[in-house]
């Protein structure tokens, strides 16, 4: 139990580490800054505590917001995405019993690219929403959400290949 | 009310991401200016949307009422026009005046707080703007603060954080007007020396140090003073002459002069 609280604890420490020192300053063609954190939600063990998970994400949220000067755009995202966990679980991966976690080798690899390419885009949605916060900048905010997406996609696939292998 | 706490405990989750939610945007309200008037912005449309119907009835009970104003106040003005030489006015070019004039309606009153704010049926796409002077029949209300497409805020005079440039009808002294009590009949006028002399009865009207107000509207009369040796001031209570918890129509005035003086003020301040 506590060897379970501590790795938590830890990933989150790196992570917002990662996020605030090295890819918060990527600003790749300006606009694209990939995010990083997301691999704890990605990574929370499907039959772990639901409401840890949003208290969880509200902290990481709040860190990552006073660090990179935004208001409140990554927290709002953080704990949409993390409330609406459950249901984007059941929808790409459909039932859950067997395995409880994503680098459970048993998944197809469909179902885990759906699944994370949902929690990216709805994060980047919500959040580049919130920052912009106007209706006449939509397309401002979709193309912001579009190239956000896809490279926090990448990278996430990324970080998630290194912890399967070293697993 | 055990099946209220077993709702609770059906959707914690829910309820706990509310509350954090709420916290979210807490968080961006005090963190970020655009996110603040964006955010008062949506509160003024949804409250000008409740209050609307609400007026829309309750400005039926009071017509009579609203007859009888609005029959004083013409008897007042035709006095006044009538009594006038220069009938430059009457002309109809009215391009040359200082102040145009834009009728509105109180939708939502407030009187009993600290800063009360009042909302009105007028906003952006009437050509309302922020820090115009709203006046009723026979007083001024307040300034404007925010607008949206429809609506817009009004800080009252029955404001803590206002202060308002006021005059004696018949001699030259200035003073500050503010709001110190809860009464919203009582006023107070600051800052009259005690080198003048001044009695119970006296007409305050609104000075023209101000781009807000236009001069020599009549605010109300002392009703009684006190002398106070050791800071050399006056403390003036003054009976209002409007009765600010009874009103529905409104007059938005705009200064058009209100560009040049400011223009002219940071300049001074270069």
């Amino acid at each position: 139990m506590i060897k379970d609280y501590s790795i938590i604890a830890i990933r989150i420490f790196l992570l917002i580490l990662f996020q605030v020192i090295i890819f918060n300053n990527i600003n790749l063609f300006g606009i694209i800054n990939p995010i990083v954190y997301l691999l704890f939600i990605l990574l929370y063990r499907f039959d772990s505590s639901q409401i840890n998970l949003l208290l969880l994400s509200f902290t990481i949220g709040i860190i990552i917001d006073l660090f990179s000067n935004t208001a409140g755009a990554n927290t709002i995202a953080t704990i949409t995405v993390s409330f609406l966990r459950p249901v984007l679980i059941k929808f790409s991966l459909g039932d859950v019993y067997g395995f409880n976690s994503l680098l459970n080798r048993n998944i197809r690899v469909l179902n885990k690219l759906i699944f994370i390419f949902l929690i990216v885009f709805i994060h980047q949605l919500i959040m580049s929403f919130v920052e912009y916060f106007n209706f006449i900048m939509i397309m401002s905010i979709i193309k912001n959400t579009i190239f956000n997406s896809f490279f926090s996609f990448i990278i996430l696939l990324g970080l998630l290949n290194f912890y399967n292998l070293k697993s | 009310m055990q099946r209220f706490f077993n709702t609770l405990i059906k959707f914690n989750n829910f309820f706990v991401f509310i509350i954090l939610l709420f916290l979210a945007i807490l968080f961006s309200y005090n963190r970020s200016n655009y996110h603040q008037t964006k955010i008062d912005q949506i509160g003024l449309i949804i409250s000008g949307f409740i209050y609307q119907p609400y007026q829309f009835i309750n400005s039926y009970f009071e017509l009579n009422i609203d007859n009888q104003k609005l029959i004083e106040e013409n008897r007042t003005l035709k006095s006044i026009l009538l009594n006038q030489k220069e009938t430059e006015v009457l002309n109809g070019n009215i391009n040359f005046l200082n102040y145009e004039i834009k009728n509105g309606k109180i939708i939502k009153n407030s009187f009993s707080k600290a800063r009360n704010i009042l909302i009105i049926n007028k906003g952006e796409l009437d050509g309302v703007k922020n820090d115009m002077a709203v006046l009723s029949h026979d007083g001024i209300i307040g300034i404007i603060n925010k607008t949206s497409n429809n609506y817009s805020s009004v800080i009252s005079i029955l404001s803590r954080d206002l202060k308002i440039n006021a005059r004696f009808k018949n001699s030259n002294v200035f003073g500050s007007l503010e709001w110190k009590n809860l009464n919203p009949e009582l006023m107070d006028l600051s800052d009259v020396s005690i080198t003048n002399s001044i009695n119970i009865g006296d007409t305050i009207v609104t000075g023209g140090m101000s781009y807000y107000f236009p001069e020599n509207i009549i605010l109300g009369t002392i009703k009684s003073y006190k002398e106070s040796n050791s800071s050399g001031y006056y403390s003036i209570k003054i009976k209002l002459k409007s009765n600010l918890t009874d009103l529905n129509d409104v007059y938005i005035l705009e200064n058009k002069n209100r560009e040049e003086i400011l223009q002219l003020e940071n300049f001074n301040i270069k």
